[in-house]
């Protein structure tokens, strides 16, 4: 029982691994790899090359880069334009030398190229019979697979089916087409006519309803400004009128209780008339409240004001007082009031007016559209029944169908397969890549009408993935003869111009010394010949056969030789490519020095400060001593975001007036990185702690300063915890990330971790091959050294939490 | 020895004496914060030295040093940036923005029907090589006049930003001249030569244009102002055809007095006023502010002026901040929790199974589930994101997704809630192998009798966990599991290279995203300031975090007795 156990611990715990390793076995294989990952659908490639790390650290001086070094020597520019006549045209004939020997090696890999291409051809040809009878015996598999049961129903159905589709069945035996015609009819052919009626219907009744719903949307756009208009204008004078009008019935009834004579009335019947138009001009205004919410508000606050209104005019009616001081202001207040309300309640008026008719409109437009709406939603409830039922007819012809469709197929593949058995390869390739793509298309297309993932579906799709390989295998000729095209002219003007360039240069550097900078066209057309001919006219076709090459491999099962002669094929490819391809600089090799430098040199002052700085907090009493480390700790916690701010700033100006400091610099990186002390200074006490007091006791006492004691006694003791602080600043400082981006800002001087932050973005965010090899060449050394420094690491961390 | 020490004493004083005048530099260009601390610093430096019983802080002095510049006055500087509005826009101190309005070549325009000059450049040869001593010759019609060399009115660091230069009559200026076909070609002074080189109308000269431009023009002579003898100022511009022509100038702004009211009395206070209308410009919230022809307000230039509490009450009251920021205030505590939780979780089962003495190969098993803690974070963190979470070509949704379980590709970089599983995930990988070693080396300190004892009474395996190990765990481990906690709330790596600050939330004018952490949105507000950086706001939420971070770790401290062991 133990034993399972155990071992059901083991496959965990492996299965575990493997899951959490994964990613670095990724990056590993794909450092490795020729291919652009990015781009390619498999996960792993065999397609293996270490040309990224050659890359990454020994960049090779390629075709481009000598050219455009040549150009540089001769022109006097930089980066080569300090150097005397002499030292240039001894690094100019170096440089043509080596342009000459990467052309003599190119020739040595083309010719490479033309022997194996040949010799697979020979393969081809003296294989030929073989590699027919492999294509033969392919078909055979397929035909075995594609022997279905003939079904007892619906045959008749389904021949007329395919029938009508214009499917060729004569090659099946006692099948006939038209028999079944009438009982296709009821099932399949009079609903799909039927459902070609309805649409037609659905059609024409939403072209009535579309413009319907528009106009009723413009209506509702309509309503919602007037509503707007309304609500925010009219409602609130409304209701301040109201106010007044309760006023005015205030002032009439403190006329009962005053006592004041009134004195020079105004005109009373004029004011009163006045009254009387506005209330009746508003008085019929009711608004249209069916159906809408908002209207109910606005009726409300129309009703009251109405209502209000009669209310003071009937008081005033039946008014007895009007001898009395109260009622010359109501008269007065009225007066005013009429004034200033009459033309506001005329817009009111006119605008409740709108309301009610846009309201009125929608209401109609709402009532045409729930109909044609009710309309549609029947004939699409028939549509959709129809679909259904004729849906489900064809699943119950479907066996049938795939039966006879088999047999078509498979009569079909016979007919191929008596055509192929006269080819002869490799001239009548061709012909049998036709035939290949005829089956491939035959069978996928038939593997489609297949249940999804049933057996015979997934075993078609499984043979017919290497069928095609006569294409592969025609295209990487045909690719071969359009790179042997390009290349023969493309060799020609690079030799020309090289010879050219590397007589006229000279010269031209006598030229260029005194200030004239003439570019000789010879150097130009060199240039463009590397440049731009390279790319345009001979990678396209030199890559694709290239890899059809690779493909062919996979594909086909050839001797070891034969692989072996298109693995060189691709080799040499890649090599030439290699050779010409423009690559783009990459400074990996500094950005690691620069990492370096700065790590180290952080790391030494760290130790060396904190490790005195922290020696009084063991051995000596002062003010702070308590506190210090604590408080130090805690300030530390300061998210060191917000320095950055600060540091910036200093570094920014420090930058401006001491030279070699600043921003953009290692030294202004390295001051920031010297902030990092409360930590270290709490662990060197600790282990200060551990030093017994005796060993300095006795020098003290003998006559040693308290500064010789430190030197001499306790710094040689505490080496081993100094020594682990300067590898352990030294590792976090390689792998900081945020302050050297803040800080640096120019490409050479970027750290390690900056640069390849760079690496996965940008122009090289789908280089993966580039990326995982950088990423690969600056972990294995940290790795190391962490799993180096576990015991440290790990010892420091538990040690504060198990007590003793 | 006693002249070592006599050196040190020369040594400590030179220091001192450079230290203040440093200080005071720092005071002039209005580093305030960085002067005093400067100054404090070299106040406790020269009191330690000289005062005998100061011995113990001797020791601290280069610490102390790196302390206050790198960690001190950066949170001095934090605070007060805090009430300010410094940002994008508000950079300068308004002295020297004023300055800047007054004198900088920028704010200057071309005169309407001014006097414009032809010009020829003259230039010294060394050989065959034009250096860049000139001597610039006007002339219009008649009258010709030698542009004296220029008076460098303001320089920085070394660049010029303002230089003068007097025009002189020919005939007065001291100089001599051969001239052929009634142009001058060489211009004597002492013993220099100086040789026709350029002149705009002149295309015969216009292969010396490009060397004009670059090593001339641009560097010094754009920046010179010319004088003539009526006060007129000229400069050499670009017109609208391209053509630097040497035109008359007049700077947009001078100094002015102007009257307010101001609490009831009238005040005059100098103001800066545009000399094209006359017309005083409106300073308001550490903006100067002009007005265009359609008398609509625009801004000309901003300074940094105190923004109190506004910068935490923004927090609250301005909606299109608010929001965002509890969302991912919220979002913080969840990530560092969840965090925690997964790690420890994880960590602790493969500690518990490789607890076992009796396994074998428990070293290489360990070994192995280490290595994520192994590698540095920002690599492994880069590799998840382009490799893995990439959404068009990474693993995870090319291979496993679309083939294994035939599912549609998962938008890992766009969609919040993917964002934030995406960096969990990744955060998980990185931290259980430290909370498994850590769980390892404290299962080992539980004593075996505990189990022995509790088998004897008949405890099953999962009582044995529940009660035992567990609590017992939880003691030595709690501490660093809010140790923990602290460090992912501020875990700003993980978070800001695999997603950046995660799918930007809609709706908002800061950089705040849906997987962003306080402290990522922080450094976008400073940083990357696509809509200008704020760094007032930012040090405001700096702040905000170190009271939580801050108070957390003090929390730990205090629970786990490590005060008491410093104390020793």
């Amino acid at each position: 029982m133990a034993k399972k156990r155990k071992v059901l611990t083991h496959i965990i715990l492996i299965v575990v691994c493997i899951a959490v390793l994964f990613p670095i076995v990724w990056v590993v294989s794909t450092s490795l790899r020729r291919d652009n990952a990015a781009f390619s659908t498999k996960m792993f490639s065999s397609r293996l090359t270490i040309q990224n790390y050659r890359d990454l650290l020994a960049p090779e001086q390629n075709g481009p880069r000598l050219v455009s070094d040549i150009d540089a020597l001769i022109l006097s520019a930089p980066p080569q334009d300090k150097i005397t006549i002499e030292e240039a045209k001894q690094l100019f004939a170096k440089d043509v030398q080596k342009f000459q020997n990467y052309i003599k090696e190119t020739e040595s890999l083309k010719a490479k190229i033309d022997e194996n291409i040949n010799e697979i051809r020979d393969y081809f040809e003296q294989n030929s019979d073989q590699l027919i009878a492999t294509f033969s015996k392919n078909l055979d598999d397929i035909i075995t697979v594609l022997n279905f049961e003939k079904p007892a129903q619906y045959i008749d159905v389904a021949a007329y089916d395919l029938y009508n589709n214009g499917v060729d069945l004569s090659s099946i035996s006692d099948v006939d087409p038209t028999a079944g015609q009438q009982k296709w009819e009821e099932m399949i052919g009079g609903r799909k006519s039927q459902i070609e009626i309805l649409k037609g219907e659905i059609d024409s009744v939403n072209s009535t309803l579309q413009p319907l719903q528009k106009s009723y949307a413009a209506y509702q756009s309509q309503f919602t400004n007037q509503i707007g208009t309304i609500k925010s204008l009219l409602v609130p004078q409304l209701k301040e009128y109201s106010k007044v009008l309760n006023s005015l019935l205030q002032i009439l009834e403190s006329a009962k209780n005053s006592s004041a004579p009134a004195e020079f009335l105004p005109d009373e019947e004029t004011i009163k008339s006045n009254f009387t138009t506005v209330l009746s001009a508003i008085a019929d205004v009711r608004v249209k409240t069916e159906k809408y919410q908002d209207l109910q508000e606005i009726s409300d606050t129309v009703n009251e004001f109405v209502a209000l209104y009669s209310k003071v005019l009937s008081q005033w009616e039946n008014f007895s007082y009007k001898d009395r001081a109260p009622y010359r202001d109501f008269l007065n207040t009225t007066d005013a009031f009429t004034t200033n309300v009459a033309s506001t309640i005329k817009e009111s008026v006119q605008l409740l007016n709108q309301l009610n008719s846009t309201t009125e409109k929608m209401l109609e437009l709402q009532a045409q559209i729930n109909q044609y709406s009710s309309n549609l939603t029947r004939l699409q409830n028939q549509l959709d029944k129809l679909n259904d039922e004729v849906t489900k007819a064809y699943e119950e012809i479907s066996p049938a169908l795939i039966y006879l469709n088999s047999e078509v197929v498979k009569a079909q593949l016979s007919d191929i397969k008596s055509r192929v058995s006269s080819l002869k390869l490799p001239t009548q390739l061709q012909l049998l890549n036709i035939q290949s793509k005829r089956v491939f298309g035959l069978v996928t297309d038939f593997a489609s009408q297949l249940p999804e993932s049933s057996k015979e579906q997934k075993s078609l799709r499984a043979l017919i993935k290497n069928i095609d390989w006569p294409g592969t295998a025609k295209d990487m000729f045909t690719n071969y003869d359009l790179f042997v095209q390009s290349y023969e002219p493309y060799m020609k003007e690079l030799k020309m111009y090289l010879n050219e360039v590397s007589i006229q240069g000279p010269e031209f550097m006598n030229v260029s010394k005194t200030g004239i900078k003439v570019r000789p066209q010879s150097l130009e057309k060199l240039t463009d010949v590397v440049l731009s001919t390279y790319r345009s006219d001979v990678v396209p076709s030199m890559n694709v056969m290239s890899r059809k090459a690779t493909e062919l491999s996979d594909k086909l099962d050839l001797s070891s030789a034969a692989k072996g002669q298109l693995k060189a094929i691709d080799g040499a490819a890649f090599r030439i490519d290699q050779i010409w391809q423009r690559k783009a600089d990459n400074y990996l090799v500094r950005w690691i020095l620069n990492s370096i430098i700065v790590a180290i040199t952080v790391s030494l002052i760290t130790t060396a400060v904190t490790a005195l700085a922290a020696y009084p907090f063991s051995r000596m009493r002062f003010k702070g001593r308590k506190y210090g480390i604590m408080g130090l700790l805690l300030i530390q916690m300061f998210p060191a975001i917000m320095y950055m701010i600060a540091i910036y700033t200093f570094l920014s100006f420090a930058g401006k007036y001491i030279p070699g400091f600043g921003l953009s610099k290692l030294s202004g990186l390295i001051f920031a990185y010297l902030g990092g002390i409360a930590y270290n200074m709490y662990l060197i006490k600790g282990y200060y702690d551990t030093i017994p007091d005796s060993l300095e006791e006795a020098a003290l006492i003998d006559g040693a300063t308290r500064w010789q004691t430190f030197v001499k006694i306790v710094i040689p003791l505490a080496s081993p915890i100094l020594a682990v602080i300067v590898i352990l600043t030294f590792m976090s400082t390689f792998n900081e990330f945020i302050l050297a981006k803040i800080i640096l800002q120019d490409v050479k001087q970027y750290t390690y971790a900056v640069g390849l932050y760079t690496f996965s973005t940008g122009p090289f965010e789908t280089e993966w091959g580039l990326f995982t090899a950088a990423a690969l060449i600056g972990m294995v050394p940290m790795v190391v050294l962490f799993l180096l420094m576990q015991r440290y690491i790990v010892g420091g961390l538990v040690s504060g939490a198990v007590k003793g | 020895m006693k002249f070592l020490k006599l050196l040190g004493w020369i040594l400590l004083a030179a220091f001192t004496v450079l230290s203040v005048l440093g200080g005071i530099f720092l005071l002039s260009k209005g580093f305030y914060e960085l002067s005093i601390t400067l100054f404090v610093l070299i106040f406790l430096i020269d009191f330690f030295i000289i005062n005998r019983k100061a011995y113990p802080y001797r020791y601290m002095i280069p610490a102390l040093i790196l302390l206050f510049i790198l960690v001190l006055y950066p949170i001095a500087f934090t605070i007060r940036t805090a009430f300010t509005n410094y940002g994008t826009g508000h950079i300068m101190t308004r002295q020297e923005v004023v300055e800047r309005l007054l004198v900088d070549p920028i704010y200057t325009y071309n005169v309407e029907d001014g006097k414009t000059y032809s010009y020829n450049v003259y230039v010294k040869y060394n050989g065959t090589q034009p250096t860049t001593d000139f001597k610039v010759i006007v002339y219009d019609g008649d009258e010709s006049y030698v542009a004296n060399d220029y008076k460098v009115l303001k320089s920085e660091a070394g660049d010029l930003i303002l230089g003068e230069s007097e025009l002189v009559r020919l005939n007065e200026s001291g100089l001599r001249f051969e001239t052929e076909n009634n142009r001058i070609e060489i211009v004597r002074e002492g013993n220099d030569l100086f040789k026709y080189f350029y002149s705009p109308d002149d295309s015969s000269t216009a292969i010396n244009e490009d060397f004009f431009k670059y090593s001339i023009l641009f560097p010094t002579l754009s920046k010179v102002e010319f004088v003539d003898t009526l006060s007129n100022r000229y400069s050499i511009r670009q017109d609208e055809e391209g053509k630097f022509t040497f035109s008359q100038i007049k700077h947009m702004y001078k100094l002015g007095l102007a009257e307010t009211v101001e609490n009831g009395k009238s005040v005059v206070k100098t103001v800066i006023i545009n000399t094209m209308t006359n017309k005083p410009l409106i300073e308001e919230n550490g903006t100067i502010y002009d007005t265009n022809e359609n008398g609509e307000r625009y801004a000309v230039a901003g300074y940094i002026s105190n923004y109190g509490v506004k910068n935490f009450t923004k927090i609250f009251t301005d909606p299109a901040i608010s929001g965002p920021f509890a969302k991912i205030f919220i979002w913080n505590f969840i990530w560092a929790a969840l965090s925690v939780l997964f790690t420890f979780v994880i960590g602790m089962i493969l500690a518990l199974v490789l607890n076992d003495p009796n396994l074998r190969g428990k070293t290489i098993y360990r070994s192995l589930l280490i290595i994520p803690w192994a590698i540095p974070a920002f690599i492994s963190v880069l590799v998840w994101k382009n490799g893995f979470f990439n959404e068009t070509y990474g693993i995870i949704n090319k291979f496993i997704i679309s083939q294994l379980f035939g599912g549609t590709p998962i938008k890992w970089m766009n969609d919040p809630f993917w964002a934030k599983v995406a960096v969990l995930i990744v955060n998980t990988w990185l931290g259980f192998p430290y909370m498994m070693v850590v769980t390892l080396g404290a299962l080992q300190s539980i004593p075996q009798d505990y189990y022995e004892a509790a088998s004897i009474d008949g405890a099953s395996k999962w009582q044995r966990f529940w009660k035992i190990t567990f609590p017992l765990l939880m003691t030595t481990v709690a501490p660093l599991l809010v140790g923990s906690f602290a460090f992912n709330f501020n875990n700003f790596g993980n978070i800001y290279l695999l997603t950046g600050g995660g799918p930007a939330m809609p709706n908002t004018n800061t950089p705040a995203g849906s997987t962003d952490i306080l402290i990522s949105y922080t450094y976008k507000l400073a940083f990357e300031g696509g809509r200008g950086q704020d760094f007032g706001f930012a040090s405001a939420i700096s702040i905000i975090i170190f009271f939580i971070v801050g108070g957390l770790s003090f929390i730990n401290f205090r629970l786990s007795g490590s005060f008491e062991e410093v104390n020793r």
